[in-house]
């Protein structure tokens, strides 16, 4: 618990940070001064920004720790499961169809290539009895490779301006217009915080092998499809905002287990939701820091700053649990 | 969006607009500057994008970031009247501007024969109607000063060599190459990236190289693999002939020379 509250104290001193670093300095005195574009930047701007960026991470740091759960597997993260590629593929196409810079449509063609990707591997994978976790991942993985050679082909038929906005979509950012999406992203991140903290014992259950989670009464697959939908769920209301975000999904699990030596998923859901969305705070407020005016995707840092901790988390630890 | 234009454009139609011409602008993109301080109105400026280095006095101005992704949170700070774009890949900040409620025009400076109405409309908003109707009629009267060519010299434009960007149809400089006597044997609309081979396969008279590149070796280089090629190679200032402004056309006779190989 006191673990929780610590890094809620520390959200709140990094939403404060991330609000007043910018290109634009603004001074606390612009605000009490009703400085009429201070005001604006800190609102309509930098306010969308910082909550895009805790929203993100935090959806993404849950997806990764249900993904982790899921498959019993260090490595798992949201991608793992071929979300990726399905959102990209989607983003891609719609790029490549000209709607581009509509913001609505791109949002709609992520989104769905997301839940495309999601129906395939559950069709692929639920059908058989047996290792329903090992067919999932494994189509994941394929789907993975299938969209990404897809992905390939449409992007040398591109058109040099086409091709730019598609790379910058696949690197992930925030500080476009569609942080205005973020309240959505936000409700779903505080949503799914509060239902799998309330369902912590089927996820416990999920951590056995599944022959004994079984025997202590868990619907494999109707459990097994629900998560899945989850990870989906807060995958895809983060790819729309961000784009392709790594890197989270994976680290903020093991930063969770660290601070609290358990797996189990008491406090585990909320702490971890908290960790990725400091972690991506955190990589956005460096990215505006050392950007300026020219913006560096925030997307850049977090594996430039999450694998060499992850490491560093790694060699203090004995196994995984 | 077009309701917006529109709606800026009866404004600047109507005389009131002389009184209350924009005082603090903000031009993203190279050419929207230069042809702001063609109509005098360059000390209204600001703030610009990077690369915005013509006339001298342009480099002064402070920046809102690069051509694609200019930083809103700078271009606010910056308390614009007035923010103007052209119709290359701008919507994802048109987006935002509209948020927050910023008034900007989007102006298409894509083909040629758009500069006399292009610089019509940017005097409209400054009221500075006279001089864009001069600079307008200078740019026709240049233009048809150029003998009208006899032969079809097949011309390649490329922009950039390592990834082979070349200039296709509908593209100003596709216009100007004709008007000098050139047939660009790019017949793709807007600027393809071409694959080698098809890049190779062309047999063009001329090359006009525009690229960016500024290493000797490097444009030493490229010059000597088409040279090899029996193809005369001209290398053509990018920042001149890149952008629609006055300069194109009072530099034509460079590029016509530099397409025909004729010293004349």
């Amino acid at each position: 618990m006191k673990q929780i509250l610590g890094l809620v104290f520390f959200t709140f001193v990094l939403i404060i940070l991330s609000q007043f670093t910018g290109p634009v300095e603004i001074q606390i005195n612009d605000l009490f001064q009703k400085n009429k574009n201070a005001l604006s930047i800190f609102w309509d701007i930098r306010f969308f920004r910082t909550l895009a960026a805790f929203s993100v991470g935090a959806c993404l740091g849950l997806a990764g720790l249900l993904a982790q759960t899921l498959f019993r597997n260090p490595l798992a993260e949201p991608y793992t499961l071929g979300l990726s590629g399905g959102a990209s593929l989607g983003a891609v196409t719609t790029i490549a169809l000209g709607f581009g810079s509509h913001p609505i449509l791109m949002t709609t063609g992520t989104f769905v290539g997301c839940w495309l990707a999601t129906f395939v591997i559950l069709g692929l994978g639920i059908g058989t009895r047996h290792q329903i976790e090992e067919k999932t991942i494994l189509s994941g993985v394929m789907l993975s490779f299938f969209c990404g050679s897809l992905i390939t082909l449409f992007i040398t038929w591109l058109e040099p301006q086409k091709l730019q906005s598609a790379l910058f979509w696949m690197i992930g950012q925030i500080g476009t217009e569609r942080d205005s999406y973020s309240p959505a992203t936000f409700v779903v991140a505080v949503t799914m915080m509060i239902a799998l903290t309330y369902s912590h014992r089927n996820l416990d259950r999920f951590l056995l092998h599944s022959d004994f989670s079984i025997s202590m009464g868990l619907d494999l697959k109707k459990s097994v499809i629900l998560i899945i939908f989850a990870i989906t769920l807060l995958t895809s209301v983060s790819v729309t905002v961000a784009g392709l975000i790594g890197f989270v999904g994976l680290v903020s699990p093991h930063i969770s287990y660290f601070l609290l030596k358990s797996s189990r998923h008491k406090y585990r859901v909320v702490l971890t939701g908290l960790i990725g969305g400091c972690f991506f705070l955190v990589a956005d407020i460096t990215a505006r820091k050392l950007g300026g005016i020219n913006e560096i995707p925030s997307g850049s840092f977090c594996a430039l700053f999450g694998a060499p901790y992850l490491i560093w988390l790694l060699s203090k630890r004995r196994g995984f649990a | 969006m077009n309701k917006f234009i529109v709606f800026i454009s009866l404004i600047s139609l109507s005389v009131s607009v002389i009184a209350n011409s924009p005082k603090r602008v903000i031009s993203l993109s190279p050419a929207l500057t230069e042809n702001l301080f063609d109509l005098g109105v360059g000390k209204n400026i600001v703030g610009t994008t990077e690369f915005s280095d013509f006339p001298p006095a342009a480099k002064k101005i402070p920046r809102v970031g690069n051509y694609q992704r200019p930083n809103i949170e700078k271009i606010i700070s910056l308390k614009p009247d007035l923010v103007l774009l052209t119709n290359e890949g701008v919507d994802q900040i048109t987006v935002r501007l509209k948020k927050s409620k910023i008034p900007f025009v989007v102006l298409d400076t894509r083909v040629s024969k758009t500069y006399p109405s292009h610089i019509k409309e940017l005097g409209e908003l400054f009221g500075k109607n006279n001089r864009a109707k001069h600079l307008g009629n200078e740019w026709k009267k240049r233009l048809s000063e150029i003998p009208l060519p006899f032969v079809e010299i097949k011309t390649l434009i490329l922009l950039e060599d390592s990834s082979a960007i070349v200039a296709g149809k509908n593209t100003f400089l596709d216009q100007f190459v004709t008007i000098c006597g050139g047939d660009n044997l790019v017949k793709e609309s807007g600027y393809p990236r071409l694959s080698r081979e098809k890049l190779l396969s062309l047999k063009p008279d001329v090359l006009l190289y525009m690229g960016m590149t500024s290493n000797k070796k490097t444009l030493d280089q490229i010059e000597a693999k088409w040279k090899a090629r029996n193809i005369r190679f001209e290398k053509v200032d990018p920042n001149t002939f890149g952008r629609l402004t006055i300069r194109l056309a009072r530099n034509i006779g460079t590029l016509c020379r530099a397409v025909t190989g004729n010293p004349k």
